[in-house]
This record gives structure tokens, sequence and C-alpha cells, in this order.
């Protein structure tokens, strides 16, 4: 292998195919020693809040110093500084949050470089990095507009092509193009002259995809692949807004015990219920409902902003009370996060925060966490304990089932069996006495929902086989896997299973998982069938250092 | 579509996944080529080529040489409607 790059975006499409290989997402724990040129490449992610700004800059510090660590000294090392996320984006036009956070990283990047040998600065264009394809970025959590791939793949072929050697050979340490690129739209945003004060909401197609009463707590669409990582991503500027000072309120037609298992079950969702000062969730029409949320906050119907996805609700409203804004909802949910720019633009974005502004006790509270990242991670170790990673696993959980489905008609490079399960499919086993595990996965840095899904039938004489396992490659390389296996296995075991079979079945696309039962101390019993006895007990997963949360 | 617009197609096919015939049967299933990077740089490639835009749906809906063939002459033939 030539090339090495560490990621935390999907980055393969701007690299030529072949000579260069990929990290896993967020991850140092993998580090080749064969490689030659090394890059590090890490986004801010556009969804992040102002207030995770330094907590996101030192966490990536902090692995960087790791993969310094870990690459041969000979190896030549390429940093891609820092750009803020899109400026548009932000909600407080004078916030430099990232800015500073960004500054922070590129600065201790080139102490970093000044010490090292082979180490150099790389700069990608503001023009660039602020360009979102959110088609792209939803799909495949790719973190700019495939169009500028010419641009990009330029920029590397200078570093990692012929030029390469030319390069390292500089004395001065820093190549020509490094200069930090500053943000031109940020000093244009614009601002509302009157900022509005509440965003009423619909909940179904609006916050979530789906229809709760009829899809279910686990059909609603939230998380996940798309369209459910575009509510979350809206969802999650919506917090951000309301962090701001924004009061948020419900205005839906549902069955409130229905709305209220959603914020409780769903809990990777990024809106509390606690967040919304008002609720109307009942089946009076919009107008009444609206109209009893500014008696109860006591503000003005002009300076609310109504957002639901229903063209008719709209136009009701707008009938009813004219002074309240109801702005179209986009018809492609990929577009969500023009939306909320387009709800900045207009009505909500402030220049500067009050005190007033400021109800930020419960965000300082729930950083006070991500913050302890800050503290030096001397080793890998250091480092997966300080991500407080938490998994939990459920068995049979209908609720979970869509998700699962998913995970299981997706998966590739971590599908140990390649069946494909569909929901009705899932659904029928488990009343066939079949366990359906999930597994899903916190850390500090927020919830990434459920990642895993393993499959366990009855075989004969107190036997068992896992009939699938699939693990999503956003979670893969941290030992994960095993944790998640060795859960099961000591399930299974208190269910009195004897011994357990599981059989990889090899596809184009899940080699690197062809390893995965043998090193978990299963025996190779034919060609591809493993066998564990559960009798002496469930062997500890190799890695052990995440707390397991058993619910 | 037209034969040259085919023939455009199917050398973006060659060049992304190293295939030269069987185009007809292609899709992600038969191809170890065809993964999801391969996938993601299929689309790119047509998007660029022919100057159309595709939805998520679309995208996930697009696993064989066939589909994507029909949903490219489905955006060409609304193209040139306007």
């Amino acid at each position: 292998m030539k090339n090495f790059v560490f990621r935390n975006s999907t980055l393969e499409p701007f690299f030529p195919r072949g000579e260069t290989e990929f990290s896993g997402y967020g991850d140092v724990s993998r580090i080749p020693s064969d490689a030659e040129n090394f890059l590090w490449f890490y986004t801010f992610p556009p969804e992040a809040s102002s207030a995770e700004a330094f907590a996101l800059a030192e966490s990536f510090f902090a692995k960087l110093k790791l993969a310094l660590a870990g690459v041969p000294a000979e190896a030549r090392f390429f940093v891609v500084l820092l750009n803020p996320p899109p400026a548009k984006l932000r909600v407080v036009a004078s916030d430099e949050n990232f800015e500073k956070a960004a500054e922070y990283f590129n600065s201790s990047v080139r102490e970093q470089a000044r010490a090292r040998k082979n180490m150099r600065c790389v700069t990608v264009p503001a023009e660039i990095s602020d360009d979102v394809d959110w088609r792209f970025f939803f799909s495949a959590q790719v973190p700019f507009s495939p169009k500028h791939l010419p641009e990009i793949a330029e920029i590397f072929r200078g570093f990692f092509g012929e030029k390469a050697a030319e390069n390292a050979g500089k004395s001065d340490g820093v190549p020509a193009r490094e200069n930090v690129s500053r943000q031109p739209s940020a000093e244009n945003l614009p601002v509302p002259a009157l900022r509005k004060k509440c965003l009423v909401l619909d909940l179904d197609e609006t916050l979530w995809g789906g229809v709760v009463g009829e899809d279910g707590v686990g059909g609603i669409e939230v998380g996940g692949s798309y369209p459910g990582n575009a509510f979350s991503f809206f969802q999650k500027k919506i917090s951000e807004l309301a962090d701001s000072g924004i009061i948020l309120a419900i205005a839906s037609k549902n069955n409130a015990a229905d709305v209220e298992e959603v914020f409780e079950k769903r809990a990777e969702m990024p809106l509390s219920l606690e967040k919304f000062s008002a609720r109307k969730i009942d089946w009076r029409d919009k107008a009444t409902q609206v109209r009893e949320i500014a008696e109860e906050l006591n503000i003005g119907l002009d300076a609310i902003v109504f957002a639901d996805n229903s063209p008719a609700e709209r136009a009701w409203i707008n009938a009813a009370l004219p002074d309240v804004a109801t702005p179209a909802f986009p018809s492609h949910l990929f577009a969500l996060p023009d939306f909320f720019v387009r709800l900045l633009d207009e009505y909500f974005r402030a220049e500067t925060l009050t005190r007033e502004d400021l109800s930020k006790t419960e965000q300082y509270r729930a950083n006070r966490a991500r913050e302890r990242f800050a503290r030096e991670c001397a080793s890998l170790e250091d480092y997966l304990a300080a991500l407080q990673i938490e998994l939990s696993v459920s068995c049979n959980d209908v609720t979970a089932f869509p998700r699962l489905a998913q995970l299981s008609q997706k998966t590739n490079q971590f599908n140990l069996a390649n069946r494909r399960f569909s929901l009705a499919d899932l659904e029928k086993t488990v009343s066939a006495g079949t366990r359906i595990y999930a597994l899903s996965v916190k850390d500090i840095f927020g919830d990434n929902g459920i990642c895993g899904v393993a499959v366990v039938d009855d075989s004969a004489r107190g036997n068992a086989e896992i009939a699938e396992f699939a693990l999503s490659c956003r979670v893969l390389g941290r030992g994960i896997e095993n944790e998640f296996l060795a859960e099961i296995l000591r399930r299974e075991r208190s269910r009195g299973v004897v011994e357990i079979y599981a059989r990889f079945v090899p596809s184009q696309k899940n080699l690197p998982a062809k390893n995965f039962y043998a090193r978990n101390g299963f025996a190779e019993i034919a060609p591809n069938v493993f066998s564990l006895k559960l009798s002496d007990g469930v062997p500890a997963a190799p890695g052990s250092l995440f707390k397991i949360n058993l619910p | 579509m037209t034969s040259i617009q085919e023939s455009r197609l199917k050398n973006i096919f060659s060049e992304t996944l190293g295939v030269s015939d069987g185009f007809a049967e292609l899709s992600q299933k038969n191809c170890a080529a065809w993964d999801s990077v391969a996938q993601l740089n299929l689309i790119i490639a047509v998007e660029a080529e022919f100057d159309v835009v595709f939805e998520p749906e679309e995208i996930a809906a697009m696993t064989n040489f066939s589909s994507l063939a029909a949903s490219l002459s489905a955006k060409l033939r609304a193209k040139n409607d306007l």
C-alpha cells in the first residue's frame, strides 16, 4: 500500500482507486506500517453546534497525536488543516467559535510539523469546504461536493504523486499552498432586522420521517441512513437554535401518548421533549393550537414561525393567522439544511447573543464530559477510555426492527452470513422463537443509534446457530464487534445453550470479517463453519475497554 | 437514449468498474468491483458527463446497469422537454 488516509468522512471519490487505503470513520486504532505516505484529513461535521467546536478540534488533535505516534518515523505525514463548517449554517453571525477552534487545531499541528521531519500542512480552500452537496452528504457522508473532485485531486497529486519527493525535500517545512483560508461568506451573513421569538413545529414528516400513528415508534425515520439522517441533522440544528434563545413549540395532530413514546424510546433523536416550551398535541385544528401557544408563551403571533411539511396546514394558518410566518417546506428532504439556512436568514439569525439569550447551562453541562477529552490521551487505551463508548444490547425489541432490517439490507463489509432480512422476515422469525439482537452505540460525541444486528436460531439438542451477524462500518475498528458477540454468547449461555455454531459466508465484499469468529475463540470445524462450546463459559472479548450497559 | 449516449454511459462503467462487456446483465450483485464507493463514483461521473442530478432515492435504487440507464434516460427526456 502506498497511501493511507485518516479520515472522519467519505473521501474515497477524491482519491484514485487502488493505491490509497482509508481508516475507519474517526478511527486511529489501525495504523498500517507499510504505507509510504500518510494523510490526515478530518472535517468538522456540518451538523455540529458552535458549542461543540472546541471539544471536536481537541479530540481531532488528540487523535492526530496518537496517529503520529504510531506512524513510522520515515513515512511522510500530511495534515489537512481544519476549515470551519459552512458559515451559512451559523445561528449567531458574530460567533467565531469554529474559527477559533480551527485555529487552535491548525497552530497545534504547525507546532508538531516544526518538530517532526517529513510532516507537512495542506490547505483546502474554503470555497471547496463550504460547498456541500447535501445529496451526497446524506447518502454517503461525502463532506463536500464531488464537483470539486478535480481540484482536490490536484492538491493531493502534488503530495502523493511525483512531486511528493520534491516537497519533502523542502527545508521550510511549509508548502507554498499552506495559508489558512478565511471564510469570506461569514461577514455577509444575513441577519433579520427583527428576530422572531418562537418556532412552532409539526412532527410527522417534519421532525421525523413517517407518521407515528401509522408506522409506530420504531417505524418513523430518524437517524441511520437517508432520509433519517436528514431529519437528525434538522433536529440537531433546531436544538442549537433553541440554545440561542429561540423558543420551540409543537403543534401536531397526534395522540399525545404516541409522541411521548417517540421521545422516550427514540433516544438517538437530538431533540428531547423538554426542549419544547409549549406542546399542543391533539386533534384540534392547527390555528387553534398556534393561538394557544402564543397565549401560553405570552408572545405576539407576529413573533411566530410555523414549520410544517403540509401545504394545506400552512395555508390554513396563513388564512386564519396571517401574522404567523409560514415558510414553504422543502420537497426533497436532502434540502432540509437549506431550509434551516432560510429559517436563519429570514427569521432567526442573531447578530450577537445577549446574556438573556444564553440559556446555555444545560449545554455546558453536556459539554463538560467532552472537554475531558481535551486532556492528554497518551495511548490508544486512554483514547478509547476517554471516548466512553457505551454499548447497549436489546433482544427482540420490535421497535428496533425497521432499523435492523435496514442494516441487514445495507451492510456489506462486516456482514458474516450475508443473509438479507426484511422487516417481515424479522417479524416472522421472532415469532418462531429466534432471538434478534440489536446493538446501540453511544460515546461522548453522541448517540449513533442502532449499529449492529444479530440473529440467533435454535438448532438441535440445546445448541444454537448465529444465522446472521452484521455491524455498520461507521462503528467498526474499535473492538465493538467483539463485545457485541461476547454479550450475545453470555445471553445464549444463560438460556441454556451448550454449543453455538456460526457460519462465514464469503461474498465479494465481506473479507474484512473473515477471521472474526476464529479471533473470538471459535474453532473452525469445517471450512467457514465455526463452533464454540459455552459450557466452560464465554471467552473474554479481545480488548475489553468498554462499559457494557444492559437495559 | 441515443446510441452515442449509451456508449458514453458504457465508457463510464468501463473506467469505473473495469468491465468491457456484458453490460445488460451487469449489477452490484455479480460485479466485485461495484461496491459502495464505486457506486458513488459512478453516480458522480454520470452526473458530470450528462449534466443531470439524481435524488438519493434514485441513487439507492440504481443497483444494476439497466436501472441506471433507465433512470438516466428518464432524466435526459425530462431535460429535453423543458
